[in-house]
């Protein structure tokens, strides 16, 4: 067996190099400290986890902060927001987490509250002065503790492409008749289509599509009502006529949002967080935006958005809420994230600054904030349950699986369900 | 990658190894340790909360301590739900289609491939580069490209054909999805069968020649039977990768339209990470999983038999 | 048993070097299927984000390395930390995986045959458990043993998740080594350590090569795991990155493209690299 002898010297030279660069490797790795961890000398450091990735609002927050604040350092780590429900919880079984956290309640809240990742903030938020200048629904309680606030909210309204509009000599439409009368005049030109809507099997999609049931007065607690099968029939109408996207089923809300920049559609549903992505793209026609369409119950929106909490195994739990107070909860904090976001500041005063009210995009947003306006969320812990099988019943519909009389069948036993399985209450 | 790959041996069977001698028997442990060590902590102490989750009603109230054993409890729901046997076919659809093209386009582009020239090379390295790429990249790839106002589409356009509706049709969508998983694991089935073709002896085809065989009979008559080992290995792995379908489902549909594409790793995934019942989603991947492994070993199983 | 000389035999030219027309007319038809999609990922990276916003497809737009310039400063110490990840996990897996393949390849007698027979179908088993439904368990073990927020964590439950996977692989190149050769040198007083190490191991030599490739592809581009034990950005591998993309209210579709490209770059030259030492390996031949 000569080959083996004439082989080995190289290969045991190979192999104890490559030990050598795998022993730096490893033992950098096992050695180091993060940078994260560095805290200078007589300074405090608190940990925030967001989901919202590199939102441009947090460089505004933290210099604000800062200014106020210098001994505070903040850290911010990114989550993915597909796990950032799971981290917490498993991070809160250990009894470990960050200070802050920034999230999603209207999709992790069942999750992240029953998991103990949030601390009970009723004692600082009891003694804070924003509490007189905040909307009930923007808090978010358990079993009496307040565990998140509504740091920012995201509500859906109407976009409309001006330049389409003009052409065919159209206002915008304020009422569903009238925009179904404008988007058959449109589409009938054979050079546009009506209106970019998402379709595809997630929550987001079922809060775009329930805009449409909260006009003719249905939600989740009267899904039963005659109306429910007549929206379905409405928006199924819309894709048999051609009005939508034809590959619907398949859109994200940010993917619809794409479609109405091309500048093909002449309608679309999209929140005023799109401002800053309308800035980016530049599109080459004029955007006009307003409230929903109103049905015969009026124009209705449900809100969601971003909150902030504190970690429930936070050790600097004062610093933390001084962090939230001062930067996230501060009339100059809300303004800048409405300015860096588009997303609509939770505070009532913020919501009256003249950086607000003085854009004619995002007025209509604020105005659907307002309690004639904006629905509640069912009190139902199955909600998320409910929407999850509404988007994927929608989503069929859309796709032509199923016809809009099947899929009202559908959604209102399913809803049913889930709402019984959740203590029946609403 | 790997162009003398010996997946191509057969299995060598028992007879020839029984008359070792019998002091290896306790140095074979030392062998396997390890790697039981790592897999029983890492990998089966998991399987087993996995098991016990099936077992009990896990919601987001318990995720971590305090579940309370239900026996069966959880899988008379799911065994009885409509949306649990329509994954089910949705997933033998995927994984057929998968295997099915992965096999065939394997071995086709394999044989394209099975030569020393640079262009040859570089092809594969093209493949092997697409089968690196996370599929995240590859799956938002696809989703532009097969959108309604995507690339093929217009191609579609340019040679006069009508627009197809390639992800948000009902019935289409699932071909969609497993024809994106064919692109991105095809490059695996070519190496492996490239390496099987390579592996050839060249007397056995220069015999076939100077009988007078066409190329593509002694393909049929002589190369395919020589590379039952890999298609052997090429199934199982398919089958075992359908089942899990996972990330390109994920990344491209949501398991949508409606639920269309949604394949029991993604049922399971959406009923414990989207509606947070655990419990159910514990039965949904549990359930699944014994179907592949009695899948895999029927099929195991009928192929010893056969050899 | 045809197959089995075939793999001892290999002619360093084939016959299937009499290419017709119809091969490198396959050729072209691969390099389109898969190059116009990379070409896309290519073109898309050097779009300025409002072109892409407003025409996803389009191919007329002045090309920019602004996507570029967004993403690497953070893709640098990602590439690292994934880098200590890829190596960590394909050394530790190829140092339990290829022993155990040769264990398991060896049916040295009829108890450990039924040992091979149950733990290759718990292999099989434990490669379907859904990576999502081992977060919660996983966690709770790291934290136990200080081990979140540390790559060796990753490193760990990473190799538990291709070993299976290493194994089944690895396993038929073991059964491809003659019996005969192991024999010899047991005969010459060999222990069975130094029959592993300088017989059967150099024989298999190609095979755990292409698994090393295979485990380091795969463990270099994990996202899950990387993404939920680790909570210092610092410490973020290049999946993290990739999944920090996307929020709820877009994706940087740009950045993404460009972190795609970027990031399989390395896997590509190490490819290149390791296929012309694979062929040279082959040329030279080492195993006669």
């Amino acid at each position: 067996m000569s080959y083996i002898r004439a082989t080995r010297p190289r290969r045991r030279v190979l192999a104890s190099v490559l030990l050598a660069v795998l022993a730096t490797l490893l033992s950098s790795c096992v050695v180091t400290s993060y940078a994260f961890d560095h805290t200078p000398k007589g300074k405090t450091t608190i940990v925030l986890w967001s989901d919202v990735g590199n939102d441009p609002s947090f460089a505004q927050l933290n210099a604000i902060f800062a200014k106020k604040y210098p001994n505070i350092i903040v850290r911010q780590a990114n989550v993915d927001m597909n796990n950032f429900g799971p981290k917490l919880v498993a991070a809160a079984g250990e009894g470990d987490g960050p200070d802050v956290i920034v999230g999603n309640p209207v999709v992790d809240f069942p999750l992240t509250a029953a998991g103990g990742a949030y601390a009970d903030i009723s004692k600082y938020w009891n003694a804070s002065p924003v509490r007189k200048v905040y909307p009930a629904a923007g808090l978010w309680k358990k079993d009496k503790k307040l565990l998140e606030l509504q740091w920012r909210f995201n509500d859906l309204g109407f976009w409309y492409n001006k330049t389409i509009l003009d052409q065919f000599h159209l206002r915008p439409p304020t009422t569903l008749d009238e925009l179904n009368r404008d988007m058959a005049i449109v589409t009938k030109s054979g050079k546009y289509k009506g209106i970019a809507l998402s379709g595809d099997a997630t929550v987001q999609s079922t809060w775009m599509f329930v805009m449409w049931l909260l006009a003719q007065g249905v939600n989740y607690c009267n899904i039963d009502s005659p109306d429910t099968a007549k929206v379905f029939s409405m928006v199924d109408g819309w894709r048999k006529k051609g009005y939508l996207p034809p590959d619907v089923s398949t859109l994200n809300m940010n993917d619809a949002f794409m479609r109405f920049l091309t500048g093909q559609y002449a309608f679309a549903e999209g929140g005023s967080w799109e401002a800053p992505i309308l800035a980016q793209a530049k599109p080459k026609f004029t955007v006009g935006s307003s409230i929903m369409p109103a049905g015969k119950a009026g124009s209705h929106v449900s809100f969601a958005g971003e909150s902030i909490a504190m970690g429930a195994f936070s050790k600097h739990k004062d610093a933390a809420w001084k962090y939230i107070e001062t930067a996230f909860m501060s009339k100059q904090g809300q303004i800048a994230t409405y300015q860096a976001s588009g997303a609509i500041p939770s505070r009532l005063d913020a919501r009256k600054a003249p950086e607000i009210t003085k854009s004619t995009i995002s007025t209509p947003f604020v105005t659907e904030l307002e309690p004639q306006h904006l629905m509640p969320w069912p009190n139902n812990t199955k909600t998320l349950d409910a929407q999850t099988d509404l988007g994927v019943i929608q989503s069929n519909m859309l796709a032509g699986a199923y016809g809009p009389g099947r899929a009202a069948r559908e959604a209102i036993k399913r809803i049913h369900q889930d709402f019984r399985e959740g203590g029946g209450g609403c | 990658m790997a162009a003398d790959l010996e997946l191509s041996a057969p299995p060598r069977r028992g007879s020839i190894a029984i008359r070792r001698p019998r002091r290896r028997r306790t140095g074979m442990v030392w062998f396997l340790g390890p790697a039981v060590a790592l897999l029983v902590v890492f990998s089966l102490y998991p399987l087993i909360t996995l098991i016990r989750m099936a077992f009990s009603d896990v919601g987001p109230t318990n995720l971590l301590s305090g579940w309370h054993w239900v026996g069966f409890h959880n899988f008379g729901p799911v065994l009885s739900s409509a949306e649990f046997w329509g994954s089910l076919k949705t997933t033998v659809y995927f994984t057929a289609g998968v295997t099915v093209v992965d096999l065939a386009l394997g071995f086709v582009f394999a044989s394209w491939l099975s030569y020393r020239s640079l262009d040859a090379r570089f092809v594969q390295a093209l493949m092997v580069f697409v089968w690196a790429l996370p599929s995240a990249v590859v799956g938002n790839i696809w989703r532009f490209l097969f959108a309604d106002n995507g690339f093929v589409n217009k191609l579609l356009g340019e040679v006069g054909l009508g627009a197809v509706n390639w992800l948000g049709s009902a019935q289409l969508s699932i071909w969609t999805v497993s024809l994106i998983a064919c692109w991105a694991s095809l490059p695996l089935s070519v190496v492996l069968f490239r390496a099987a073709l390579l592996n050839i002896p060249t007397e056995l085809l220069d015999a076939a020649a100077v009988d007078g065989a066409s190329r593509w009979q002694t393909r049929v008559r002589i190369v395919l039977p020589l590379l039952r080992p890999t298609f052997l290995i090429l199934t199982i792995l398919n089958m075992m990768y359908g089942f899990r379908s996972f990330d390109y489902i994920y990344v491209v549909t949501h398991g949508g339209p409606g639920t269309t594409t949604t394949t029991l790793p993604y049922l399971s995934y959406r009923d414990a990470f989207i509606k947070f019942d655990f419990g159910r989603g514990a039965v949904e991947a549990i359930l699944s999983m014994i179907m592949v492994a009695a899948l895999g070993l029927a099929y195991l199983r009928a192929s010893r038999k056969e050899a | 048993m045809a197959s089995s000389l075939a793999t001892r035999r290999r002619a360093a030219v084939s016959v299937h070097d009499r290419q017709g027309v119809g091969p490198r007319i396959g050729r072209v038809i691969i390099f389109l299927l898969y190059g116009i999609p990379l070409l896309w990922v290519l073109a898309t990276s050097f779009k300025p984000e409002s072109a892409i916003l407003k025409n996803p497809s389009g191919l007329t737009f002045t090309p920019t390395l602004a996507q570029y310039r967004g993403v690497v400063g953070q893709v640098w110490p990602a590439m690292l930390n994934s880098l200590q990840i890829g190596i960590g996990t394909t050394v530790l897996t190829l140092a339990v995986a290829v022993p155990a393949s040769y264990a398991l390849a060896r049916r040295r007698n009829r108890v450990w045959a039924r040992i091979i027979a149950v733990t290759l179908g718990l292999l099989i088993v434990l490669q379907m458990v859904p990576q999502a439904m081992t977060i919660m368990p996983l966690y709770s073990i790291l934290a136990q043993w200080h081990l979140t927020n540390t790559i060796f964590g990753i490193v760990l439950a990473t190799s538990a998740m291709v070993l299976p996977f290493a194994i089944l692989l690895i396993r038929p190149f073991f059964l491809g080594v003659p019996v005969e050769l192991e024999e010899a040198a047991t005969m010459d007083g060999a222990s069975i350590w130094s029959v592993f190490a300088r017989v059967v191991m150099p024989l298999a030599r190609n095979g755990i090569i292409t698994v090393a490739i295979m485990i380091f592809m795969q463990s270099w581009g994990e996202l899950l795991y990387g993404t939920t034990f680790l909570s210092k950005p610092d410490a973020y591998p290049v999946g993290a990155m990739l999944a920090l993309q996307t929020t709820l209210y877009g994706t940087e579709w740009g950045h993404l493209m460009a972190l795609g490209v970027l990031i399989t770059l390395p896997v590509l030259v190490l490819f290149i690299f390791s296929q012309r030492r694979l062929m040279q390996g082959m040329l030279s031949g080492a195993v006669k």
